[in-house]
């Protein structure tokens, strides 16, 4: 269950109790695995997938008539069970209204979100071998919109832009679209990557995923233009099952690039409806192995709050 | 000891239905099923005899010495085999939701059940599907054939000693390779299988012969039909 909180700090509702109020919602999850790789010792430690976090997120009245402000911050813990590893997963800020969203920051790319993420249905490590066409998935220092739902059709647009990048002004950007109708979803994302201290020159992806009531099914492909010249063209093919109302078998493939390739299926099981068992296995072909993907087999529990 | 009390309760639902149903095999249809009646009597003789002379005394020893956790364990360690012929035959039968559920009973009894001597997916609303090659074959339309005692195997038909063959291969305890620890699974196998039998057997009466056949036969038929099973009463049965 999400728990709201008073954003503003209660001392300053105490003291000034006709002051503006923002909400804001605490959300997260704790991931930990059982992790064997091959040629590896296990280890039990943060999930290499769906990696542990906590966030706020919020929105708040600007006087203005629809049109809010919102927040989200989320931040990463990539092993919860060692060295501080906190990491900014997200921190933005932005306006939305009746012309859909832009927002500042560190946020979900719509490369990810709506076209290369329609294949990542897994929680455990496992899912490693099959995530091929991921090519970013947030953007820092970026500014994005999002059109609103037009009868399912949707638009974004956004650019990244960091000094730190000292070639170009724009570091890159990604133009998507979406549209979704009676479970089926369809979307279409080009990244560009201007900077040379990308590896990629652009990548241009599209996916469709159905769901069929018992499960959902999802496709994706890209084409990837690798700076210095040379193409590549990884798929992915994912399905879930719901075996029971709280128990989901998972599988996926994946062409990376040329022979390497991997599959990986997955059973989760839900005790209620915040906390998740999982139990995956992914293996590797010997072409994916020599790209330092190992075969995996993960258990582990997911708890959300 | 919930999977223990599920087979108990298979094994009690095909007697109710042999008591129920009494005239189902009573007639003329029962004469035809069992051309082989004088082998068949023959040879389950020798069975009742190599089973009162060895298998149920080192039965009731195990049952003696071996703590009933540890016989449960051993039960859902065999049980937890027994799914992967259970998988393969649901496949077969183009059963796809059953054989999901083969699947993750697997995983989770594997992996978190310690090799399937926990059964946890039970608990976690998994239900547990019994399915074999012979039973392949009738789910295919393939008659059962005549009844046959087989030596040392029991009850079967000639259809589901065809199956037996498939069954085998599926069968995790072929490929130890270790030949030692193959034939003890296989002897605790055994053990445990008699031993989930004597409960049962107490519910015997009159021509255990016939009992036998009759309470096999109405199994496999409530089997194969997935518990579908006709049911025909006249005013006699009641």
């Amino acid at each position: 269950m999400k728990k709201s909180l008073i954003a503003l700090a209660v001392a300053g509702a105490m003291t000034a109790p006709m002051v503006a109020m923002a909400d804001a919602t605490l959300y997260g999850h704790v991931n930990i695995e059982v992790r064997k790789d091959d040629g590896a010792k296990m280890d039990i430690g943060g999930a290499a997938n769906s990696v542990s976090r906590i966030g706020v997120r919020g929105t708040a009245d600007t006087g203005v008539d629809g049109l809010v402000g919102f927040y989200h911050i989320e931040m990463g813990l990539a092993t919860p069970n060692g060295a501080t590893a906190l990491n900014t997963r997200l921190a933005h800020a932005g306006l939305r209204g009746d012309f859909g969203s832009f927002a500042l920051g560190t946020q979900w790319t719509p490369h990810y979100l709506w076209t290369t993420g329609a294949t990542d249905v897994m929680l455990s490590g496992a899912a490693r071998v099959t995530r091929s066409t991921d090519v970013i998935y947030r953007a820092s220092n970026s500014a994005m919109y999002i059109s609103p739902d037009m009868g399912g059709l949707q638009f974004a647009g956004g650019v990244l832009a960091s000094s730190a990048r000292s070639d170009k002004n724009i570091d890159a950007f990604n133009v998507a679209a979406k549209y979704s109708a009676s479970g089926l979803t369809a979307s279409l994302s080009h990244g560009g990557f201007e900077s040379s201290s990308f590896a990629l020159d652009s990548a241009t992806a599209a996916s469709v995923s159905y769901n069929y009531g018992a499960g959902t099914v999802a496709a994706g492909i890209s084409r990837n233009r690798v700076r210095g010249g040379g193409n590549t063209t990884p798929f992915e093919l994912a399905a879930t099952y719901n075996v029971t109302d709280s128990t989901t078998l998972k599988a996926a493939y994946a062409d990376f690039r040329g022979s390497a390739k991997g599959y990986a299926v997955e059973v989760q099981h839900n005790l209620g409806s915040m906390t998740n068992l999982y139990l995956g296995y992914g293996e590797a072909n010997s072409s994916l192995e020599d790209m330092g993907v190992a075969d995996t087999l993960s258990t582990g529990i997911r708890v959300r709050f | 000891m919930l999977a223990t009390s599920i087979r108990k309760s298979a094994a009690v639902t095909s007697l109710l239905l042999l008591f129920a149903a009494p005239g189902v095999l009573a007639g003329e249809e029962s004469i035809n099923l069992d051309p082989l009646e004088g082998f068949n009597r023959a040879m389950f003789s020798f069975n009742d005899g190599v089973d009162r002379v060895a298998i149920k005394p080192l039965t009731q020893g195990y049952r003696y010495v071996v703590p009933d956790v540890a016989q449960t364990g051993v039960t859902n360690f065999f049980s937890n085999l027994r799914d992967v012929r259970t998988l393969l035959n649901n496949l077969l039968q183009g059963k796809l939701h059953n054989a999901s559920e083969d699947f993750v009973r697997l995983s989770f009894n594997t992996v978190w059940g310690i090799g399937g001597l926990i059964d946890v997916a039970t608990p976690l609303g998994i239900p547990k599907n019994n399915e074999d090659f012979g039973q392949t074959l009738g789910y295919w339309g393939v008659s059962s054939g005549p009844y046959i005692v087989l030596p040392l195997l029991g009850p079967s038909t000639f259809r589901d000693t065809a199956g037996l063959v498939p069954d085998m291969m599926a069968d995790p305890v072929r490929y130890v390779d270790d030949r030692a620890l193959r034939n003890s699974l296989q002897v605790v196998r055994v053990l445990d299988t008699r031993s989930r039998l004597m409960d049962s057997e107490r519910l015997i009466s009159g021509d255990r012969y016939i009992f036998v056949r009759d309470a096999y036969l109405q199994r496999r038929e409530f089997l194969i039909n997935d518990g579908q099973v006709e049911i025909t009463f006249d005013e006699t049965d009641f």
